[in-house]
């Protein structure tokens, strides 16, 4: 059974996010801030994080260059609140697995998680 | 002793009849004096109340001018020239025997005996030109002139010239007259100018003025929508987590009810809405956001199909008849294609909301003065006068449903793009929106008059 971390501040979108993973077959953690992803990550690695751009603690790009520092190819999901955010972070594309724009369409998240971990299934960091 | 009487008296009576026929013959001169006079006066009368209004052409106050000196000094011809800055003497009045072939004659300043008047500044009396060196002979038949120069606060203006057919036909007196009526004349060009440098520089006054409320309003425009773009951004964000939540959760009720045919409606309906407020959202943003045109060279006739294409299911429904009408002699524009395709999809869009069913909808694109002129007529009840130009401003609305952005998004894309976007009532017809885009890209003409017979909506609209 596949891992997937959720991160969000949102207590809501977390419970949203487990629910909807879960039923569709996957096992799921949460967190709710950004130091609280990094130290799950140290614990267990996941093999997917759902990870939200916009956190109190710590933006949502600052945990994910963290996450990078020992995970190369981890895939990250990066969900955001405002279209066209990819553009002005276009230096973080080649290590960004895929955007989801909030409000998320459940359907659009199983169909994006499951086509992540497919495409990385077959090239999986050695090292992890 | 009574001869001697009688002698004496007859002496003493031719005496007196002398004295009293001298005495005529003074009184008759000084009487005609006194009428020179008098005319001189009311000449410089005249010409003063001429003066007087400043406004009037200078160009009639010399011809009237040259008119009361011509009389006054009993000249058969003259001519009032003015210097230029060459350096030429130029004929601006001219009277009398050949006043036509004179009219158009430039002399050199020193030449000729009007040359020399100006170049000394000094009046000059030829009492025949025959024996005058400097005369040049424009005027055949002449025999006597005098000319006076017109004397500015800095320097020469010009000169009044007047000749006579006569032999020595003016008196020192004339010339002293001629004197005075060009420094008359002096005074006039110099109102005349001071006028009209006045008038030039208030309307600068009143161009600069405008130019400067107008640079005010738009960097009051644009702070608003800098401000707008990022209170949009935030709200963006702090809207659509709760609203991700409302729409997931909608989402796994409604599979979970699938066979209650209420429960499942109802979360259709929830996860519709909270699309539909997605949607206002992004507007929101995307108006918020500084556009970057992407200007291509582009036949105006495909942007406006493309349009109808998309609005066609719309069109339809209300079975409404769109007229399009696209000049054949339309060039291709450089517009950023998506945007102007934008400004027409959110036109079309109003018309189809104001126009009844089954009734018609007019589109044109015509050339007009360099400028790509485009209008949206629908057959609506028209624009109520006390919206007038807030129809463009953001979130104003007469709509139950809509962002109040169509409009503002159509002045702005319009405004990129160096365009003007105007509103008029079509008596009979409905609103008319008429868009003006430069075709070369560079600023359009800001022509209010603007084609597809319409007006100003301030003036026109009812």
């Amino acid at each position: 059974m596949k891992h997937i971390l959720v991160v969000d501040d949102e207590e809501n979108i977390l419970t949203l996010f487990e629910d909807e993973l879960t039923d569709a077959g996957y096992r799921v953690s949460t967190a709710s801030t950004g130091q609280q992803a990094l130290d799950s990550i140290k614990e267990e690695v996941p093999d997917l994080v759902v990870l939200d751009i916009r956190m109190p603690d710590m933006h949502g790009l600052e945990v994910l260059s963290k996450i990078r520092e020992d995970h190369r190819n981890l895939p990250v999901i990066m969900c955001t609140a405002v279209h066209g955010l990819k553009d002005e972070y276009t230096v973080w594309d080649a290590r960004v697995s895929a955007y989801l724009t909030k409000p998320i369409d459940l359907d659009d998240l199983v169909y994006k998680v499951q086509e992540v971990l497919e495409k990385n299934g077959a090239g999986k960091d050695a090292a992890e | 002793m009574g001869s001697q009487d009688s002698r004496g008296q007859e002496q003493r009576a031719r005496a007196l009849e002398r004295r009293v026929k001298s005495a005529y013959r003074n009184l008759k001169k000084t009487n005609t004096e006194l009428h020179n006079r008098i005319e001189q006066l009311s000449a410089l009368h005249r010409i003063g109340l001429a003066m007087r209004d400043s406004t009037t052409n200078p160009q009639r106050i010399w011809e009237m001018m040259l008119a009361e000196a011509l009389k006054l000094l009993r000249g058969d011809s003259g001519a009032i020239y003015v210097a230029d800055p060459d350096g030429m003497l130029r004929v601006q009045a001219a009277e009398g025997i050949c006043s036509e072939a004179v009219r158009n004659t430039a002399v050199p300043i020193g030449q000729g005996v009007v040359g020399y008047v100006a170049q000394r500044g000094e009046a000059l009396l030829v009492a025949d030109v025959s024996k005058e060196p400097r005369y040049l002979g424009l005027i055949e038949g002449t025999q006597s002139e005098v000319a006076a120069p017109m004397v500015g606060g800095q320097s020469i203006i010009g000169v009044i010239n007047i000749e006579s057919r006569r032999l020595d036909a003016f008196a020192p007196s004339d010339r002293e007259l001629l004197v005075t009526l060009a420094g008359h004349a002096a005074r006039v060009w110099e109102n005349a100018m001071l006028y009209q440098m006045a008038q030039k520089r208030n309307q600068q006054l009143l161009d600069s003025y405008e130019q400067l409320r107008e640079a005010q309003r738009q960097l009051i425009k644009k702070e608003r929508l800098a401000a707008l773009g990022e209170m949009a951004a935030i709200v963006a964000h702090e809207i659509r987590n709760p609203m991700t939540a409302i729409r997931g959760f909608a989402q796994r009720i409604g599979r979970r009810t699938t066979d209650d045919p209420m429960s499942s409606n109802y979360t259709s309906i929830i996860i519709s809405e909270i699309d539909r407020l997605d949607k206002v959202i992004t507007s929101v943003l995307d108006f918020g956001k500084k556009a970057q045109l992407q200007k291509k060279s582009t036949r105006i006739e495909n942007i406006i199909d493309d349009a109808l294409l998309l609005m066609d299911e719309q069109v339809q429904q209300r079975a409404l008849v769109v007229e399009k009408y696209v000049a054949t002699d339309l060039p291709d524009a450089l517009v950023d294609q998506q945007q102007i395709k934008q400004v027409i999809i959110n036109l079309l869009q109003n018309a189809i909301e104001v126009t009844p069913k089954g009734d018609m909808i007019l589109i044109n694109a015509v050339l007009d003065n360099n400028d790509l002129v485009m209008s949206v007529i629908d057959s609506g009840t028209g624009i109520n006068r006390d919206i007038g130009e807030k129809i463009f401003d953001p979130f104003f609305t007469t709509k139950t449903h809509g962002t109040g952005l169509g409009l503002a998004m159509v002045q702005r894309i319009v405004e990129d793009h160096g365009g003007a976007v105007d509103v008029a009532n079509i008596p009979g017809k409905g609103a008319a929106f008429v868009v003006r885009l430069p075709l070369n890209g560079s600023r359009a003409a800001l022509d209010p008059n603007v084609n597809a017979g319409s007006g100003r909506l301030r003036g026109a609209a009812g």
